[in-house]
């Protein structure tokens, strides 16, 4: 009798267990695919070659010397949008880090340069497209 | 006494934050109902000016949750000193000491669900710090935040997830789902008391300083130390396991978290308040003395009690706009306004971008509240013209311009006043003392620079002074002219308020006109006007004359030939020189950029391409011209600034006016011009000036007992330094020497400070005694002809050679030139009043000029020009000789015929 119910605990223990993990696996996997659905981005925008940097939603363009570059909004530090740029630098308005031109940084708390995407231009039609 | 004790008897801490979260959750339904989380920010804006009660009710449900959230807190602590009462079962401490996560979890999501500028950024730092934690961050980030395009679970999970939670341990723990009334009731009175003061913030969209809610600013602070934010993490789970601990640790170890706890509580409440208070744009640290201050700091806590009764109709409510996605108050009752261009019309920028005020506020008084009528002074100019997605770039170079620190201006002063040895300091009309020299200037000289603020509406004048970006960005249209006018004379009629003026890149003559019909009379000479000693009265009728600011009399000479073409101020000087590069000049020579030969060339143009422009200039060229495709402009050989009004096309030049687009095709320099290298050093402007003002014999004294002015203070004063003006003259300018390095280069000069100064008039001090000045200044007339001055108007010419007016004669029979002046010897210095050396002088070593560069002929140059002039005496200036005199001249010399006399200097 005792060892009856025993398995039959152990039983129900382990079918918790199983439920559980399998609860996680099968949320695991949602968020996974959805993420991957969301995330493969492309954001086409005009592009303007006399500004020196110009600021997106997600990205920054920044053309010198007749280079361009795009550099990710996203601070390496938190993730806040940079959204200002003063003297050449990039200024995160969350916690005070900065980056200059290229992306790599001047004064922390970010450690790691801005990301740089990889982008096309259509030099006829002046349309940037960036690829998040 | 004793009713209030039983009223608050049996109102626990518990009860409280119970109360809280009742009256937090039955508002959160309500609010709901108007509330859009797909349009989050247009949905509160519209709640906060046209639905007065929704707003009542938003504000409930915030205060009701802060009061939740704190008297949660303070009941935790409260817990942990009463330990007879802790009976808590270790699960559900567990899962209260869980819920206090989910507790800040509810209220952070009720801040992301704002949609504006600050929930932007505190949804994505929720989101990386989220994703710090191992293996699962980044599952549970997205499960819990979702995508950045959209607030849906963020809502989701604030509605339903967190409240459902926080109900469920509050229940677990309490046994109650209902607070006793006495603690409803106290907590229902705060809740209504707070919220119809104090409505729930909104960011306005401009303010660009970002920060959290109240109870996360401190952590903001904490990040910023914290190169590697998982720290950050750990930190919360050690908070966490300190709660959990301490009601079932041995009384040292729960002693001891406690006193942690208290510890960093006590570090968190002082990093918040350095966070709230001391915090501005861009992560700076900001005091309360400084002059942004108020707007980067204060204005978060700016915030308007309810209104019950908008000041406004429905039809107003219904025909309302919206501007970047979000109501403003300001045009629910400023509808119709006309007058705009399009880039500053309040369908693409509101009202409160540039005048600031309540943007959210449905009365009149309310959303007036701070409010800036002009807008554009440079106290408010990053504010508002300076904002962040209008003009930054800008703004942030005022105050590099000269026209705004007067540099130069205050430096000579200083120099002539013999305050400083050198005329080119760098300084700011912000830091000036009470010297003689910094009071003069007060009392004469400071009202014009840009930083003088334009305190009422009304358009430009000859009377304006100052005024920031609107000192040459307002126009006035005939409508808001007349409206302007009728208000002025009877303050009930409002129509003005219809008639709006343009802010625009149609900057006039008139605009310079105020400042620049002064001093150097830039302004004046350019239309061909000569100020006069004349009284008014004398010449009403008479169409020779002109009155500026109704007393000043000026008589027609000749104006200049680009202004007979139509060319305004702003067609030579571009955006850089009138708006400053960011780089300070000790003089206007120096920050202006255009010369003439930029525009006047022989052979190659010097030029950019239209994707090479920098910005600035690119938009000012698309904006005036149309698209810049593949079109190339002329660039300033200093500096190389792009001439926005220029084109150069299949080999010719062309230029247009920039407020009317009239085209002009550019003509090289005269052949004369470039003959030869006798001339290489002139400027074009020692030619080509027809005239220059001129005054002498101006001197200036303190008088205690007259009525003056202080032009920073913009207020009356008793005492004031008077200047009792000599003699106003006109005619061809002198020429002096500028040398930079190793360059020398012949420009026009005019007497820029001949005069006294009795120093103890001011300083009562005996010691000062009269200061005497003949400094001579350099000039850009403004008066330029076609045809260039004859030969003889310079290598003849006493004025020109800086001797002042006389007789200069060449005597062919002793071979010597010889001068005599018109004007008396003056007794300070014995050189004749207008002159500015003495002939075959060259005061060396003495103070002569304005500048540090700027010196008369020296003696070596004297011969050689008047050299010439002794072969002028004979040959004409185009005879064969003359005109090769130009390219080989010392050959001309030295062939020259037995009859010839050249000059004996012995
Ligand atoms: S997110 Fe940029 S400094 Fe923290």
């Amino acid at each position: 009798m005792n060892k009856e119910v025993h398995t039959r605990r152990y039983f129900i223990k382990s079918a918790f267990i199983g439920l559980i993990t399998g609860t996680a696996v099968l949320w695991g996997s949602m968020v996974g695919r959805q993420k991957t659905i969301n995330s493969k981005k492309k954001f086409t925008i005009p592009y303007n070659p006399n500004q020196e940097v110009s600021f997106n939603d997600e990205f920054i363009v920044v053309t010198r010397d007749n280079k361009i570059q795009v550099l990710s909004s996203r601070c390496t530090h938190l993730g806040c949008k940079i959204v200002s740029e003063s003297d050449s630098k990039l200024l995160c308005p969350c916690h005070g880090s900065s980056f200059d031109l290229e992306g790599n940084v001047l004064i922390g708390p970010a450690l790691r340069p801005l990301e740089k995407l990889d982008f096309e231009i259509d030099r006829n039609s002046s349309i940037l497209t960036v690829q998040l | 006494m004793k009713n209030s004790k039983n009223i608050i008897k049996d109102v626990t801490y518990g009860q409280i934050s119970l109360a809280a979260f009742l009256i937090c959750a039955i508002t959160g339904v309500l609010i709901a109902i108007p509330y859009d989380v797909n349009n989050p920010l247009l949905s509160l804006s519209t709640i906060m000016i046209l639905n007065p009660t929704a707003s009542f009710i938003r504000n409930l449900h915030f205060w009701s949750a802060q009061g939740f959230l704190i008297f949660t807190l303070i009941h935790i602590w409260d817990h942990f000193n009463r330990t007879s009462d802790l009976r808590i079962k270790k699960g559900v401490w567990l899962r209260l000491t869980i819920g206090v996560i989910i507790l800040f979890l509810a209220m952070l999501t009720g801040f992301l669900l704002k949609g504006d500028a600050d929930t932007q950024q505190a949804w994505r730092i929720l989101d990386s710090l989220i994703n710090e934690i191992p293996t699962i961050g980044s599952l549970i980030a997205y499960s819990l935040l979702g995508t950045e395009d959209s607030l849906q679970l963020v809502y989701v999970h604030h509605i339903a997830t967190f409240t459902i939670f926080l109900a469920i341990i509050t229940f677990e723990h309490s046994r109650k789902l209902w607070p006793i009334y006495n603690a409803f009731f106290i907590v229902l009175l705060g809740s209504v008391i707070l919220s119809y003061f104090f409505t729930a913030p909104l960011h306005d969209g401009i303010n660009p300083s970002v920060k959290g809610p109240w109870y996360f600013v401190g952590f903001q602070e904490v990040l910023h130390w914290l190169t590697m934010p998982w720290i950050s993490i750990l930190i919360i789970i050690l908070f966490l396991t300190l709660i959990y601990i301490i009601p079932y640790a041995g009384k040292q170890t729960s002693f001891l978290s406690k006193r942690s706890l208290l510890i960093i509580t006590i570090l968190y409440i002082l990093l918040t308040i350095s966070g709230m208070f001391f915090r501005g744009e861009n992560w700076g640290w900001i005091w309360p003395w400084q002059a942004n201050y108020s707007h980067s700091v204060m204005n978060s806590f700016k915030t308007s009690s309810v209104t019950f009764t908008p000041d406004f109709s429905e039809l107003e409510i219904s025909n309302s706009g919206l501007v970047d996605g979000k109501k403003e108050s300001c045009i629910v009752c400023h509808q119709d306004v006309v007058g705009f261009t399009a880039s500053h019309s309040p369908e693409a920028i509101g009202c409160f971008s540039c005048h600031g005020g309540n943007p959210f506020d449905g009365s009149k008084e309310g959303a007036h509240q701070n409010m800036i009528l002009v807008p554009g002074n440079f106290a408010d100019a990053d504010i508002s013209c300076g904002t962040t997605n209008c003009h930054p770039d800008i703004t942030r170079r005022k105050s590099s311009n000269l026209m705004s620190n007067l540099s130069g201006m205050i430096s000579v002063d200083r120099f002539v006043f013999n305050e400083q040895d050198n005329p080119d300091i760098l300084t700011d009309v912000h830091h000036l003392a009470n010297t003689a020299a910094d009071e003069h200037l007060r009392n004469l000289c400071v009202t014009c620079h840009l930083d003088n603020p334009k305190t009422e509406s009304g358009p430009v004048t000859e009377k304006s002074r100052g005024g920031g970006c609107l000192a040459c960005h307002v126009n006035y249209d005939q409508f808001a002219t007349t409206a302007w006018l009728n208000h002025k004379a009877d303050v009930f009629d409002t129509t003005y308020l219809k008639y709006h003026p343009s802010i625009s890149m149609q900057v006039t003559n008139q605009h310079c006109f105020g400042c620049h019909s002064r001093s150097a009379r830039i302004s004046t000479s350019y239309e061909g006007w000569h100020e006069t000693d004349l009284v008014a009265e004398n010449v009403l009728l008479d169409s020779n004359y002109r009155l500026v600011e109704e007393t000043r009399v000026f008589k027609f000479v000749q104006e200049d030939v680009h202004h007979k073409l139509g060319l305004s101020c702003i067609d030579c000087h571009n955006s850089y020189e009138v708006m400053g590069d960011g780089n300070y000049y000790a003089h206007q020579e120096n920050q202006t950029t255009l010369s003439c030969s930029d525009c006047h060339f022989d052979g190659e143009p010097a030029t950019v391409d239209s994707k090479e422009l920098d910005n600035e200039s690119a938009k000012i060229a698309s904006m005036r011209f149309g698209a810049n495709n593949e079109k190339k402009f002329l660039v300033t050989n200093k500096r190389g600034v792009p001439l926005v009004n220029t084109k150069v096309r299949n080999d010719s030049n062309f230029f247009f006016t920039k407020n009317e687009g009239v085209e002009f095709v550019l003509s090289p320099p005269n052949e004369v011009c470039t003959k030869g290298n006798a001339h290489d050093n002139l400027s074009c402007a020692s030619c080509h000036s027809s005239w220059a003002p001129s005054c002498i014999g101006c001197h200036n004294e303190y008088d205690p007992n007259e009525r003056g002015y202080d032009m920073i203070a913009n207020r009356e004063k008793m005492g004031s330094w008077v200047e009792y003006v000599g003699e106003y003259n006109h005619g061809l300018p002198a020429l002096g020497v500028r040398k930079d390095g190793e360059n020398m280069e012949v420009i026009p000069v005019v007497p820029g400070m001949v005069l006294t100064i009795d120093v103890g008039s001011f300083s009562k001090d005996l010691h000062d005694s009269l200061i005497f000045h003949r400094l001579f200044a350099p000039s850009a007339p403004h008066t330029t002809v076609t045809k260039g001055r004859d030969c003889k108007s310079c290598h003849n010419n006493p004025v020109a050679l800086g001797y002042g007016k006389g007789k200069l004669t060449f005597d062919l029979t002793n071979h010597k030139w010889s001068f005599d002046s018109h004007y008396q010897n003056n007794p300070n210095d014995n050189l004749p009043e207008d002159s500015w050396v003495g002939f075959m002088d060259d005061r060396l070593g003495e103070k002569v000029s304005t500048r540090s560069n700027l010196f008369p002929f020296s003696v070596e140059d004297q011969k050689r020009i008047l050299t010439v002039g002794a072969c002028l005496t004979c040959h004409d200036d185009n005879s064969t000789v003359a005109q090769q005199s130009l390219i080989n001249f010392d050959s001309i010399i030295g062939s020259r015929s037995s009859r010839c006399i050249i000059p004996d200097w012995n």
